[in-house]
């Protein structure tokens, strides 16, 4: 049964650059096939990225049965868009006219994050549009010192995620726009419902893993040390409060117009200060302030030993201006970097995760956006009844689903922190395990990001023994597969089965299951 | 007239022990304030700015400055400095400006010479002058000089940069900025030279003893303040010890400061009697004495201490447990907090072994024979007699500690080289172990797992640095004599300025030991000095044949060194006699690829610049310490890690490529480890995290 579902099953991972966009096809029962397509963008910054998409969004229309001259609309059964990210939902902005013009969307599935009538996601939401305000903010001041420049760009860097600043350019706005799609209905999907089917597949059942319903697992989004299981980043918020606060006190007029909607409560903004205000002496006072000298006399404190002079190539002492290579002007926004990759992180852990089960106990494509270690780790507390009509019969766990994963859509581009090692790639002990990685190393290196990890990369290929599919370089060379015990055999069976686009524009690769 | 009364020897001023968090439990809340005797300042200006401190309270957060506290204002100097107060930013200055002093009171006291930060390196100045040759890498003072002296022809063409200008320049104060940061870390920045300390909310829940979401200040822990000021004065004596070769490197500066910390606990009588009722004189259990950052830690969302040297808090159980040692932990922990408190462990470890054996007799006293206490509480004398044993180990330890830094190599440290420091440092104090110190020491670095790879036995004789320079004949006498005028040129009383003002005797020492450096660069680069033999003895390498790839050589093709720092070691040995040591460190560098199969163009090697093109490389450092007795003229210890060490070689490649350390931030940050302000990161990722 399981190997009669999986025939005729495809996979097809689009070669956009770094980001995700996959288009998976079920047979239907009496012909036809049932279009599931996960994810649609690019990362900002990417070349010709519109162009791209567009491309891609004709490619998924032909796919689907539409025709070339746009005249009749491909369908696409089941859109999923797995978080709000950039680099998975681009395309609903950039080939807009293409995705709703060429193409039908049956439904359109979210994770519960992204549910107006959900309180905690709600919260979510709301901080992290405040954050994303602010981390702006904040890059924009360390831009203006020189030192920090790669702090700033760091920041810009992770920030990009969330598309561009400019009106309609945000992931937000691509979010939106799936929403309000007439002819399609939208799903939140939310772990712990039910095993359902696609309706007219036989024998896929489908799996939702995450993101957990839980505060502490959402944000938890680093391998502890230690194997203890606390979350990080305890206070967060209110760290985060205290030094927002400080952001915004520095900010010009204009930097204030940015964080309209975003401000912070003026009585929370002044408990961040650690001083009674009759402590505090403003910049202006402390330039003029005098202090008794040592044997009489008196001297400028301040300007003698931090300094205000923004060229400062004194030695201070003695009344002169103190340099400015010992000042901390900037030193404390470097934190921002750590928030803005919580804030990524958290983006992250709100991935849709999704288990597709092709027959009962058949083997199982696994497909969990760029969930991170909460997202994961949450799995484990899962369990869904064999059989549906006995609730307290058997149980399958995630250990069961991991266990038969045949294939892998490895999350967030093959970082280290979105592929759990014991609880996760360990388990999937299947020795037909494939991974897909849409990845763009050298588009990475520019973003001066390590992906794919150079740990994690080995132990996929050891896995998988060598099958494994980049969105950049397409499937591994015979000779490196072979480094991991694949036969000749083996590997001319995986290429007969990863056919990519006829046209050689490295548009799509394939990926065939059964049979 | 009546005499002018003579200057006091201390400065009394008031502060915490721990941190403001025991101010507020019972129990604590009579030993944690205590009065720290500060080494009397004469020149003590505002802020407080004396000879070896700044604080300058900018809170760059807030856009504020505070006022700078007047310690020798008469209402403040008649009642031991400003009251202990969290609202006070005066206090604050205060309470850093005294534990910091204590600290660098202690290296002086146990290195019986003054303190030097580390020095300024001349900044970049490749875009004013873009054709520079031999820039500065990391900047070779005595190579400048060496440059300038050695060849009187005129300064290489279009290389010649401005001869003579100091690469390196004196710092004579090390800054401190108590409210630099809004965030739960505080670090030292080689950079600027500063302790940047933070703030921060704490947690949001009620475990901890800490007023749930009020403000925390990490320069109120006496512990974190002690722990950057040691960063500060290690870099201060070893300026390679910041960049990350081996596992041990960024862990061994993480742990000495822990070291320092813990053990100056020891140094407030109030609290060790305290504690040792508590305890019932068993010091290996749980105390406030083996913990660090009580505050900080519980503050960050972690109940109990920052980090404990003894034990640790279950997790599932919530109670604490000690720590048993594990010998595999040294080759399997690799997070540098993590390895550092596997060095810290086996210190404390030595310490308990040392304790214990003092005391031994005293309980036995106590129990009528049988060491055996009744229940109950400890009779008030034997807790002072106990205290003071304990504080007279903790003194010995901590000496012990800082004195071996004197015998480490310059560059790669690793735990089983600061072992054998250690060893060799404590044998020139006292030859004779008869109160089993180094075999303490010995047996708790074994427990553990660390112990040098390279030797047979692991007996004291074979830890102390051993003597292979027997083997070979060099004539050091030249070296020595250099070197001799070195120690009595200082030793002679300084010369003031002519117009009354003090000489800064600090400063006076950086100059000669750049003077007497520069002297030793061009005794070994004459013509009669015999190289080859030297560099048998010290691990350089100083001929012009069989270069290594990448080495440093200067324009006639002799290998370029650096003489890195000059110090004198004179005491009263162990015999009574007076031993005049001077101990010199030499290094040379070679640009060398992280993947030595990366191509790379004709003459890249001899570019000191890095490029935004340039496959992947780093400095590999080698280099030597030398212990010189200046009396026979003879070389006591050589501490080499040889330049042209293939394997140490192939150790960083594999170390460097390593890259699990830095996790998440690595992936977007790039290797944090080489920022300018390595501490920031190295603090910041651990500390949020429990």
């Amino acid at each position: 049964m399981s190997a009669n579902t999986a025939s005729g099953v495809r996979v097809r991972m689009y070669r956009q650059g770094l980001g995700d966009c996959f288009l998976i096809s079920f047979p239907r029962e009496g012909g036809g096939r049932f279009h599931l397509m996960i994810d649609f963008g690019v990362l900002l910054g990417t070349a010709n990225a519109e162009e791209r998409m567009k491309k891609v969004a004709r490619s998924i229309a032909l796919e689907t049965g539409g025709s070339a001259d746009g005249k009749m609309k491909g369908k696409v059964d089941v859109l999923v868009a797995t978080h709000e990210h950039w680099d998975h939902v681009s395309g609903f902005v950039q080939a807009r006219d293409e995705i709703t013009g060429l193409i039908d969307v049956g439904e359109v599935w979210m994770a519960w994050t992204e549910d107006p009538n959900h309180p905690l996601a709600n919260e979510l939401r709301q901080d992290r549009k405040r954050k994303v305000a602010h981390l702006h903010a904040a890059a924009a001041r360390l831009r203006g010192d020189t030192a920090m420049g790669d702090a700033a760009q760091g920041i810009e860097g992770l920030l990009g995620f969330f598309g561009a600043r400019a009106e309609g350019g945000s992931t937000a706005d691509a979010m939106k726009s799936l929403s309000e799609r007439p002819e399609s209905r939208v799903v939140y999907r939310k772990p712990g419902e039910p095993v359902f089917t696609l309706p007219g597949v036989e024998g896929v059942r489908v799996y939702v893993l995450g993101p957990p319903e839980d505060r502490k697992l959402i944000k938890k989004s680093d391998p502890t040390k230690r194997g203890r299981e606390v979350y990080e980043f305890a206070s967060a918020l209110s760290l985060a409060d205290t030094f927002f606060a400080g952001v915004a006190l520095g900010l010009d007029d204009e930097g204030k117009g940015a964080l309209a909607g975003a401000e912070m409560d003026p009585d929370a903004a002044d408990l961040a200060f650690p001083f009674d205000r009759r402590y505090r002496i403003e910049t202006e006072a402390a330039r003029k302030l005098r202090v008794r000298k040592k044997g009489g006399g008196s001297c400028h404190f301040f300007r003698e030993f931090y300094g205000f002079d923004a060229a400062g190539q004194g030695e201070g002492g003695d009344d002169g201006e103190s340099p400015a290579w010992r000042r901390i002007d900037s030193d404390w926004l470097g934190v921002a970097q750590d928030l803005a990759m919580a804030l990524d992180s958290d983006t992250n852990n709100t991935s849709l995760a999704l288990a597709l089960e092709l027959g009962e106990g058949g083997p199982v494509l696994l497909f969990p956006g760029d969930a991170q270690v909460g997202n994961w780790l949450s799995w484990q507390s899962l369990s869904w009844p064999a059989d549906p009509k006995r609730p307290d019969g058997a149980k399958i766990t995630t250990d069961d689903l991991l266990r038969r994963t045949i294939l892998y859509k490895v999350g967030h581009h093959g970082s280290h922190n979105a592929t759990l090692r014991e609880q996760g790639l360990e388990k999937m002990t299947s020795p037909q395990l494939v991974a897909l990685i849409p990845v763009d190393q050298e588009m990475a290196r520019k973003k001066k990001w390590a992906m794919p990890f150079g740990s994690l990369y080995e132990r996929l290929k050891a896995r998988t023994r060598g099958r494994l599919i980049r969105v950049d370089q397409g499937r591994l060379p015979f000779d490196e597969a072979a480094k991991y015990g694949l036969t000749r055999a083996e590997w001319e069976e995986f290429e007969r089965r990863t056919p990519a686009d006829p046209d050689g524009e490295a548009l799509w690769i394939e990926y065939h299951l059964g049979g | 007239m009546a005499q002018a009364p003579s200057s006091p020897a201390f400065r009394k001023l008031r502060g915490y022990a721990f941190d403001p968090s025991l101010s507020t439990q019972l129990e604590t809340a009579v030993v944690n304030e205590v009065v720290f005797r500060v080494r009397w300042e004469k020149e003590l200006g505002a802020g407080p700015v004396g000879e070896y401190l700044e604080v300058v309270d900018f809170d760059p957060a807030s856009g504020c400055f505070y006022a700078p506290v007047e310690l020798d204002h008469p209402a403040i100097l008649a009642q031991d400095g400003v009251s202990p107060s969290e609202g006070n930013p005066q206090f604050h200055q205060q309470m850093v400006y005294a534990v910091a002093m204590t600290t660098i009171a202690n290296f002086e006291h146990a290195l019986g010479r003054k303190a030097l930060w580390s020095p300024r390196k001349r900044p970049d100045d490749k875009k004013e002058e873009p054709l520079v040759a031999p820039a500065a890498g990391a900047g070779e003072a005595a190579e400048a000089a060496e440059a300038a002296a050695a060849s009187e022809a005129p300064a290489g063409g279009s290389g010649a940069r401005k001869a003579r200008e100091p690469l390196y320049s004196y710092v004579p104060r090390l800054r401190i900025y108590p409210h630099a940061l809004r965030q739960a870390n505080a670090y030292y920045s080689p950079e600027k030279k500063a302790l940047l300390f933070g703030y921060f909310p704490a947690a949001q829940d009620n475990r901890g003893v800490h007023y749930p979401g009020g403000l925390v200040f990490t320069c109120l822990s006496h512990d974190v303040v002690a722990h950057e000021t040691t960063h500060a004065l290690l870099d201060g004596m070893h300026r390679r010890f910041i960049e990350a070769t081996h596992p041990d490197g960024l862990a061994f500066h993480e742990a000495f400061a822990d070291i320092v910390a813990l053990f100056q606990h020891f140094t407030f009588p109030e609290v060790l009697r305290h504690q040792i009722a508590r305890t019932r004189g068993d010091l290996a259990s749980q105390s406030l004495l083996g913990q660090l950052a009580q505050q900080v830690g519980q503050a960050v969302g972690n109940y109990g201490a920052l980090r404990d040297a003894i034990g640790q808090d279950n997790p599932e159980t919530g109670q604490w447990e000690p720590k048993e040692p594990n010998p595999e932990d040294y080759a399997n922990v690799l997070e540098p907090h993590d390895r550092g408190a596997i060095l810290v462990a086996a210190v404390f470890d030595a310490f308990i072994s040392i304790y214990k054996s003092r005391v031994g007799d005293l309980f036995r006293i106590a129990s009528g024979g049988t060491g055996v206490l009744e229940a109950g509480a400890l009779h008030p004398d034997l807790v002072n007699r106990l205290a003071t044993e304990a504080a007279k180990a903790a003194q010995h330890v901590l000496n012990m500690c800082i004195r071996a830094l004197d015998y480490c190599p310059p560059v790669d440290i690793t735990f089983g080289d600061y072992l054998r420091a250690l060893v060799t440092a404590d044998y020139e104090m006292v030859h004779d172990d008869d109160r089993g110190y180094r075999i303490a020491f010995i047996e708790a670095f074994r427990r553990r797992g660390i112990y040098p790879r390279d030797l047979r036995t692991l007996s004291e004789d074979t830890l102390r640095w051993n003597a292979r320079f027997e083997e070979v004949e060099c004539d050091l006498v030249p070296l020595c004599l250099i070197l001799r005028r070195f120690v009595e040129t200082l030793s002679y009383p300084a010369e003031d300025g002519g117009d009354g003002t003090a000489v800064d005797e600090r400063q006076r020492i950086w100059d000669e030991m750049e003077n007497y450096g520069g002297l030793v660069n061009l005794l070994i680069n004459g013509s009669d000095f015999d190289r080859a033999a030297f560099g048998q003895l010290t691990g350089l390498c100083l001929s012009r044949k069989h270069v290594p790839l990448g080495l440093r050589t200067n324009k006639h093709g002799i290998p370029k060194l650096e003489v890195h720092s000059i110090r004198a070691a004179r005491r009263v040995g162990p015999d009574g006699d007076l031993v005049n040591d001077v101990v010199v460190c030499i290094t040379q560098r070679r640009k060398v690829l992280v993947n030595p199969d990366d191509p790379v163009p004709p003459g890249w090697y001899d570019d000191d610049e890095r490029h935004d093109d340039d496959p992947e490389w780093f400095w590999f450092r080698g280099g030597c310490t030398l212990v010189l007795d200046l009396e026979t003229h003879s070389l006591r210890y050589a501490v080499v890690k040889r330049i042209g060490s293939e394997s140490r070689l192939r150790r960083q490649r594999l170390f460097k490529t390593g890259g699990e350390l830095a996790g998440l931030r690595a992936t977007y940050f790039g290797d944090p480890t080489r920022s300018a302000e390595p501490f920031a990161f190295l603090h910041a990722s651990h500390e949020p995290e429990p």
